[in-house]
């Protein structure tokens, strides 16, 4: 992907990462940090680290399943597995969180999808472009059959508008809250007037449902067109530093689940401003923050439901198949097209419960079955001593840099119930080892 | 089947929180509003560690009242539920899908109860059933999302953010356990009990069994397991929360283990006897929601309605039989559906999507009897029971005098109160002297206490005790709207440009589009979520409202002069200054013109009943003419006026009118109040509201 303009980055690109940053940004990235990937990337400078993180060339191609039911909670289950599968798998695993990341962004609910192939359609739209031109990404998913349908601009047309999509499309895709009027809304809908759905159900332009008046919106009036607001917006010498700030906020809350530092906003926005917003430049910078690596942006947070099952997946070698996944997810609250509101997921604290652990439970100790008659994962600890057993459970977990106290509270576990009648003892340390707050955090 | 299970996940938020996670989470909310150190978490986590055995538990206060709520997926036909057994109408439309005269169970009203209804007929007869009859949305979809979402959603007012209607409840209350809401089901927690700021805990049938089994191992791993809550993990205030959560977990795995023994097992039944023990339990419980679906029934009806009308009637029995009869008097089973099914069966032995259905409310408070009249099988919404009680209407008959919570603020509007509870909850029987007559959902009484009136600069004075909401700048207005809860109301401008005011909110205008004719009238929906607008011409806008037709593209005799929404539906009707009129949409019926007549005045204006079953044009003279129900209460068309009539304005009862002049001059008329009248010199006034 070609990057233009200036790049703005500030920390020492040529500094090595230590293990514990390699680790951070591989767990946090949604990647492995079992030793083989972890050795690969610690003896990398910073600058490669992320660059490693952030080439998506090795990964395979993209290939969400096609709708096989005609019913669309079957086929949402169908991708939510696929998605899964594939972050467990590919060598490049950040890209499906970055896809979290925008399908959270630009929310979608498979309520509003009567044509099933509106789900990979839209998830088609987003990944060629999830590293390119934020603009163009913009404009393609709010034309894709599912946003049309979700936001309700499919029945936006002159005289009878509906703003539902020309709000959220400020608010939540662009600009942010506080940041334009009712009565840009109110024009920025006429705008989009006549961008709907055609009954082949494809996105069809029907002029004679578009507004052709001029609309002010944003100061400038003129006979805008829906798709030249996004251009304006990304354009205008202020509102571009408005949407920029707006997006890496919320890409520094998804990473960190925490607000941005100022010094965060204005410098990796101005970078996001400076690539005409490319969004591969921008990650990079914000990677490369010491806050990041180092700051507020290193702290444990929990993992979410995706990470968690996709993560439980990569080390045991289990596929959705074996332990469906997307059963489980629902429950989990982090189920993909069923996001509670048009703003994407909420804060992680909604994952973190007493009943949200009792399903995580139940799917843990399935993996952990799975696990022990389907694969070879831990098929050695019981023949090492306790100690050496516990260590060879955390590092396939990619957990050995687990404290002191648990390591010793697994090693116990297992010196104390070795020997009893009927111990499996593969099942149980899978199951209390995935249980682990270090399993559940990162 | 599949259809119903793919809607009720569809609209299930899959948020399975517990209590501790509610108030974990409003905690981290205020740590990061303080910025405080997160660090100061585990801390607060600790206080829940309660003195009381259940994770969260408060118990229920001697004066609450409990709703359990019975969803029943897939659009339930209430005509089938609660028929008109003996009128020929019925059968003529139901033919082979009517009951058996001979085996229902008669009521009152006409109407008789499913034959499988055997266990609410005695609850019926023991004055503990309340039907509410042609309940439904005043903006009924056919669609079962769409339809289902505007149910659990439940506002009258577009405004109000994404959640459901219990969920906003539980948002109001100040003091209530963590364990308040909770969906009795393995399936999510629905909108209904989302709300704002609570969310309720979903159940599911039981917790995963290797956490509570006796099995030596599992049990050992539960011991290894709860030794994470107290090492020290070294992954700072978010790994304690997650360690912590995970020994509650444990901990309330055993308890709602211990709240499904030995249930039957029928899935609905298991539901309804888990939602008893969860009240029984007195953990704080205030409402319930348990699903029953399958009622899509497009074909093979009449044997599997059978079968619905059999579990809904045995999970009613399971569960007051498993509810402590201390707690008989705090509880009431409320039943409801998407929407009802078509009058006439379609060539499959079943029936199509319809519009209004009818509801149980059932307990030993509620007032027992037919709420709202049998079923007019002469009137018909696209082919089916017209809606003649809101749901939101029965929501607020619910959410005030059952559950003590304000359901203005939940519901986004006022609704008038539709006396379904003999008392409110606790010990006793409550018995109070039963209403006359059925009060039809009507806007806030306090709107009867005064008027406003607008002039053409768009100044907004207010007479009696009805407050303005702010004046308009805009030049050049003609027609005004009050929203229906009274606390509002919008102005729209010649060239269609709208203004809202108070609840009333806004959803577009023509403002900057061409127009062939000046605007001249507005109307807003029933329930105030749109409005529409009308031009000279007869064209008409929606924005939020149904579009029904319009005149737009035909040549009038006469210019259109005023419109009016139906109270009650979605139509619409307006009228021509020769007094013709033009009807469009669910109950705007035609009842008469004065087309044919030669007019001394033109026709400025009309006003609809509050049943929507008649109406009223006012010509420039204060002449009036009245169709329908409307009654004649008087007129000013023999009196020489200074300034020409204007415009007019019925009072919620519909038992008077006031008319106003153009220099401000009131007449009232009936049980019209007069609160004052005139504005300053040189204001014009145009509309009334």
């Amino acid at each position: 992907m070609a990057q233009r303009g200036r790049v703005l980055i500030d920390p020492d690109l040529e500094a090595p990462v230590d293990r514990g940053q390699a680790r951070h940004l591989l767990r946090r990235t949604g990647g492995d940090t079992r030793p083989t990937e972890l050795d690969a990337v610690a003896v990398l400078s910073r600058g490669d680290a992320v660059d490693r993180i952030l080439d998506f060339g090795p990964n395979p191609a993209w290939s969400p399943p096609r709708p096989a039911d005609d019913k669309r909670g079957a086929h949402a289950n169908a991708i939510a597995a696929y998605w899964v599968d594939r972050w467990a798998t590919i060598p490049r695993p950040f890209e499906m969180k970055l896809l979290l990341f925008f399908h959270s962004h630009f929310a979608v609910h498979v309520r509003r999808m009567s044509e099933p192939r509106w789900m990979d359609e839209y998830l088609t739209t987003i990944h060629p472009r999830m590293l390119g031109d934020f603009g163009e990404l913009v404009k393609a998913v709010a034309l894709s059959p599912a946003m049309l349908s979700y936001l309700d601009n499919n029945r936006n047309r002159v005289g009878r508008t509906n703003e539902n999509f020309a709000r959220e499309c400020f608010e939540l895709h662009l600009l942010g809250a506080n940041t334009y009027t009712q009565s840009d809304v109110a024009e920025a809908a006429r705008a989009w007037t006549g961008h709907t759905i055609g009954d082949d159900g494809s996105y069809r332009y029907r002029a004679d449902w578009h507004d052709d008046g001029d609309k002010t919106v944003l100061g400038v009036r003129r006979n805008w067109d829906g798709p030249e607001l996004i251009d304006h917006v990304l354009a205008d010498p202020a509102l571009r530093v408005t949407a920029a700030r707006h997006i890496v906020g919320r890409l520094w809350h998804f990473l960190t689940a925490t607000d941005a530092p100022g010094a965060v906003l204005d410098a990796v926005a101005q970078v996001f401003v400076a690539n005409s917003f490319q969004v591969r430049p921008m990650l990079r910078a914000l990677l490369l923050r010491e806050e990041f690596l180092t700051g507020i942006g290193s702290r444990p947070i929990p993992r979410t439901p995706m990470e968690y099952v996709a993560d439980l997946q990569r080390v045991t070698g289990l596929r959705s198949g074996d332990v469906r996944p997307h059963q489980r997810l629902r429950q989990m609250g982090q189920m993909p097209f069923q996001p509670p509101s048009p703003a994407g997921w909420d804060d992680v604290s909604t994952f973190i419960s007493a009943s949200a652990f009792m399903t995580r439970a139940a799917y843990a100790r399935l993996v952990a079955v799975r696990a022990q008659n389907g694969t070879t994962f831990l098929e050695g600890i019981p023949e090492q001593p306790p100690g050496d057993a516990a260590l060879t459970a955390l590092r396939a977990f990619g957990l050995d840099d687990v404290s002191a106290a648990n390591r010793q509270l697994l090693q116990d576990y297992v010196a104390a119930q070795r020997g009893q009648r009927g111990w499996q003892e593969r099942l149980n340390v899978t199951s209390t080892v995935a249980l682990s707050p270090d399993a559940q955090v990162g | 089947m599949g259809d119903f299970r793919e809607i009720r996940d569809a609209l299930a938020i899959p948020n399975p929180t517990d209590p501790a996670s509610v108030s974990r989470r409003r905690f981290l909310t205020w740590v990061g509003a303080g910025g405080a150190s997160l660090a100061a978490a585990p801390l607060l986590a600790s206080q829940f560690a309660r003195a009381a055995d259940f994770v969260g538990a408060q118990p229920i206060g001697a004066d609450d009242g409990v709703l359990v709520l019975i969803q029943l997926g897939g659009g339930n036909d209430g005509l089938n539920m609660v028929a008109p057994v003996d009128s020929g109408r019925y059968r003529d439309l139901r033919r082979n899908l009517a009951l058996d005269p001979g085996e229902v169970h008669r009521i009152d009203e006409g109407l008789a109860l499913h034959p499988a209804l055997t266990g609410l007929k005695q609850r019926y007869d023991a004055g503990e059933v309340a039907v509410i009859s042609g309940v439904g949305d005043t903006q009924a979809d056919m669609s079962h999302f769409i339809a289902m979402e505007r149910w659990q959603r439940g506002v009258a007012s577009r405004s109000i953010p994404w959640s459901g209607w219990l969920g906003r409840y539980l948002d109001g209350l100040s003091d209530a356990a963590d364990l308040a809401g909770v969906a009795v089901t393995g399936h999510g927690v629905p909108l209904t009990l989302t709300g704002r700021e609570r969310v309720g805990v979903g159940l599911s049938g039981g917790p995963p069994g290797w956490l509570v089994s006796d099995n030596v191992h599992e049990r050992t791993a539960r011991e290894m397991l709860n030794g994470y809550g107290s090492a020290n993990h070294g992954l700072g205030s978010w790994g304690e929360l997650v360690a912590d959560a995970g020994v509650d977990g444990l901990r309330f795995a055993g308890q709602i283990d211990s709240l499904t023994e030995g249930l039957p097992e029928d899935d609905f039944d298991e539901e309804m006897v888990i939602a008893a023990r969860l009240i029984n339990a007195n953990v704080g419980v205030r409402v319930l929601n348990v699903e029953l679906g399958g009622f899509d029934t497009h074909q093979g009806q009449l044997y599997r309605h059978q079968g619905l009308m059999e579990s809904l009637d045995a999970g009613i029995a399971a569960f007051f039989a498993e509810l402590d009869p201390a707690y008989a008097g705090q509880v009431t089973v409320m039943t409801y559906s998407e929407f009802g099914r078509r009058y006439e069966t379609n060539g499959a032995n079943g029936t199509d999507h319809g519009i209004g259905s009818m509801s149980f409310l059932i307990g030993s408070k509620v007032r027992g009897g037919v709420v709202g009249g049998a079923p007019n099988l002469g009137a018909a919404e696209r082919g089916s029971m017209v809606t003649n009680i809101d749901h939101l209407a029965l929501y607020a008959s619910v959410l005030g005098p059952w559950l003590g919570g304000d359901a203005s603020e939940v519901l986004g509007a006022d609704y008038e109160d539709l006396a379904l509870f003999t008392g409110g909850p606790g010990a006793g029987s409550g018995a109070a002297p039963t209403p006359t007559g059925v009060p039809m959902p009507a806007p806030d009484p306090s709107a009867a206490q005064g008027y406003l009136l607008i002039s053409s600069r768009g100044d907004v004075f207010n007479f009696g005790n009805r407050p303005s909401h702010g004046s308009s700048a805009a030049a050049e207005i003609v027609a005004a709207v009050a929203h229906p809860s009274g606390a509002g109301y919008w102005l729209a401008t010649a060239d269609g440009a709208v203004e809202p005011f108070g609840a009333a909110s806004y959803a577009g205008s023509m403002a900057g589009t061409p127009l062939n004719g000046r605007i001249v009238d507005m109307a807003c929906t029933a329930d105030g979520s749109g409005y529409w607008l009308l031009g000279e011409d007869g064209g008409v806008f929606s924005f939020d409202a149904p579009f029904h037709g319009s005149t737009g593209s035909i040549p009038l005799n006469a210019p259109v002069v005023g419109m009016a929404g139906h109270p009650v539906g979605d139509g619409y009707w307006f009228v021509a200054s020769d007094g013709g009129i033009f009807t469009y949409g669910p109950g705007a019926d035609f009842f008469g013109s004065t087309g044919s007549l030669v007019l001394n005045q033109p026709v400025v204006g009309m006003a609809a009943t509050a049943s929507g079953k008649g109406y009223w044009l006012v010509a420039s003279d204060g002449g009036i003419f009245a169709f329908g129900d409307a009654e004649f209460f008087g007129s000013t068309g023999s009196i020489p006026l200074n300034s020409p009539i204007v415009s007019m304005m019925a009072t919620p009862t519909g038992k008077g009118y006031w008319l106003v002049a153009s220099d401000g001059g009131i007449f009232a008329f009936g049980d019209a109040e007069f609160h004052g009248s005139g504005v300053d010199r040189g204001q014009r006034i145009v509309a009334m509201a």
